[in-house]
């Protein structure tokens, strides 16, 4: 969260004296490194010294009143012998500071400064830095889009109960049966049956199959096969339901994949949601894709590369359905065996989601034989490159790379480490905008119209695991529904306990927008209990 | 004041003293690499060797540690600074010191000091 804090009273009073006079004066000096760094520095090449103690090695602060230098030991020595010198910059790195309180103070007008003075120095505006505001009116579009999924017609839910349904578990929860080393399907169609917006779009009936004209020429229409899956997963009824049609409807729009072998629950996804677009609403010309698939899980990724000679910086933006993570395991690139480790033991670290994400954000130095040509320095040169997420999606789903292929030697395995992760999950450090911004030290300027209006905050909903091998494996899917946990494993649908989900091996983990994840638990009505009914009995064959 | 007394004063003593000794074999290296752009490039090689280690993430984490059990406004700048400066020098690797100064002997062998 990057709200401006509050001057503190030394430095309103030096704005209301000096306004940005002295910022101004200032600017001439500034020079930022390619790496980001903003240092003052003068014309002479002559070190900068304290003019108390002659001192060059401590941090220096430049008074922004009468220029003078002083080291941190002597920078109050400087505002008692001048009134009102209250105010400094660090020299090294372009940050404001307070005197007489000791502390690193913040102005956005004064990281402004800097930041133009670092812009108009380059020479073209390659920097990765956008300084026009954010266009809004795009953002706004966004989530009314995603209410207008949520809200149209809720009520239709209501009257979609069953009269079989026999317990208090929420609607839509129905074991699907196995037809073949199917539990790949299984696992990720019960995630997406729970996917806020998505299920919403399939059970309001925007997604009028009676008018479908694939249908009724006799051809197969994934959607509507889709459509019929949903109305016969909330209909109520809890006996095991075997999504044949839809296996077949896939097969027909994957064939490469089509057999009983078992395959990649997220190759599968994103199969899935790929033979939704297809059929779905074509885009018009304007860019952005109004299929279901798309409005619910497509998000945008930022990936810029910045030359490590002149600190150009070239941005691209790619959308995606969902984030691939690897594994942090927290091993130190630089490779030292005579190097004492900082952690105790490799063994030790514990992997989260949140490392993985770091690890995905991090600055990546691209290797010698990955020379970018960098259009200011008309030439190939070493750089890094550092991903952010631009846009995120109504849902987001993170996968984890726990298959690895070694194409040299013809084998994959299968990573088992343990990978901890978040039931709520705050995506603001991984935007753009946060780290775009991190790049260029502590500053309190806006970058890329800051996403104040879009919420970054997620809560789980679906958890896809995996357990076994490469070759024979199992899929379970844990969902989240009106704070209880349950294990959907093909046909049997059982209540667990969190710490049972905790301690799973996640492969894919599904999170849903705040707002849309209580909204929609909010909707799945339940009936009461009837006494017969014990909470703890698997759902398959209770009827 | 008196014409006479002002005769007799004795000198009147520097207010800062001038410390304009000889300058020290450290400090003409320091100028050296300074105006050489040396230093900066070895700054640069350093903060690159103490990210990739993981040095600075441990350094953060002290520093997260930290204000948390004071409380977040009851921390300044030079707070952290005084106490992470002893824990930080002491937990550099061995490596990262040997390559620079492996750099910095090279760098003076190159400047005929």
């Amino acid at each position: 969260m990057y709200t401006n804090p509050k001057p503190c009273k030394h430095l309103a009073d030096y704005k209301l004296r000096h306004g940005l006079s002295g910022y101004n004066l200032l600017q001439e000096q500034i020079r930022t490194t390619p790496s980001g760094k903003s240092s003052v520095k003068n014309h002479q090449t002559e070190i900068p010294r304290c003019c108390f103690c002659n001192g060059y090695q401590k941090r220096l602060y430049l008074c922004l009143i009468c220029s003078s230098i002083s080291c941190s030991s002597h920078t109050l020595l400087h505002s008692q012998c001048e009134n009102g010198h209250d105010i400094a910059v660090d020299i090294e790195r372009s940050e404001l500071y307070c005197v007489l309180c000791c502390d690193q103070v913040y102005d956005p007008d004064f990281d402004k400064i800097v930041m133009l003075k670092h812009l108009m120095d380059l020479p073209r505006s390659g920097n990765g830095v956008d300084v026009s505001a954010g266009r809004r009116s795009s953002k706004r579009r966004r989530l009314c889009s995603a209410l207008e999924l949520d809200l149209k017609k809720t009520k239709q839910l209501v009257s979609m109960r069953d009269l079989r349904a026999k317990s208090c578990y929420p609607l839509g929860l129905r074991g699907l049966n196995n037809l073949g080393s199917t539990c790949f399907m299984n696992s990720v169609l019960q995630a997406l049956l729970h996917a806020p917006p998505f299920r919403n779009y399939f059970l309001t009936g925007q997604r009028n199959h009676e008018v479908c004209r694939k249908r009724s020429s006799d051809r197969l229409c994934l959607l509507c096969d889709i459509y019929v899956f949903f109305s016969a997963v909330f209909s109520g009824d809890r006996t095991p339901y075997s999504p044949a049609q839809l296996l077949y409807s896939w097969w027909q729009h994957s064939a490469n994949l089509a057999s009983y072998e078992q395959q990649d629950a997220h190759e599968f996804f994103i199969s899935v949601l790929d033979g939704i677009h297809e059929n779905g609403v074509k885009a018009r010309n304007t860019g952005e894709c109004h299929c279901v698939a798309h409005r619910v899980f497509s998000g945008q990724l930022r990936s810029d590369v910045t030359c490590m000679s002149c600190g150009y910086t070239s941005t691209t933006y790619d959308p995606f359905m969902d984030i691939s993570l690897n594994l942090d395991t927290g091993n130190c690139p630089s490779t030292d065996l005579a190097n004492k480790s900082l952690k105790p033991s490799d063994n030790t670290y514990v992997s989260t989601l949140l490392g993985c994400l770091d690890l995905f954000t991090k600055p990546e130095k691209l290797g010698s034989d990955q020379k970018f040509f960098c259009e200011n320095c008309q030439e190939r040169q070493d750089s890094v490159k550092q991903m952010s997420i631009k846009r995120l999606p109504l849902v987001l789903c993170l996968h984890i790379k726990r298959f690895e292929h070694f194409p040299v030697r013809r084998m994959s395995r299968k990573i088992d480490r343990y990978m901890q992760f978040p039931f709520c999950l705050d995506m603001n450090p991984y935007l753009s905008s946060s780290v775009v911004r991190n790049r260029f030290g502590n500053r309190m300027f806006a970058f890329e119209g800051d996403e104040l209006d879009t919420s970054t905050e997620f809560e789980i909903f679906a958890v896809v695991t995996h357990s076994g091998t490469l070759d024979s494996g199992h899929y379970v899917t844990y969902l989240h529904l009106k704070d209880q946990w349950y294990k959907c494993d093909d046909a049997w649908i059982t209540a667990v306990e969190e710490e049972v989900v905790r301690a799973s091996q996640c492969y894919m983990l599904f999170y849903a927008q705040k707002m849309l994840y209580y909204k929609a638990n909010e909707d799945l009505v339940c009936q009461p209990v009837s006494p017969r009914a014990d909470p703890f009995l698997p759902i398959a064959g209770c009827c | 004041m008196s014409l006479r007394n002002s005769v007799n004063r004795p000198p009147t003593p520097d207010a800062v003293e001038d410390q304009e000794k000889e300058p020290t074999l450290q400090e003409i290296i320091n100028i050296k690499m300074i105006e050489s752009g040396e230093k900066e490039k070895l700054m640069e090689l350093l903060r690159e060797r103490l990210v990739e280690c993981g040095w600075k993430d441990e350094m953060k984490a002290l520093c997260r540690a930290y204000i948390k059990k004071k409380g977040t406004n009851n921390v300044t700048v030079d707070d952290l600074v005084h106490v992470i400066t002893p824990k930080g020098r002491a937990s550099i690797p061995d490596s990262i010191k040997t390559e620079l100064l492996l750099r910095i002997r090279a760098f003076l062998a190159s400047a005929a000091l």
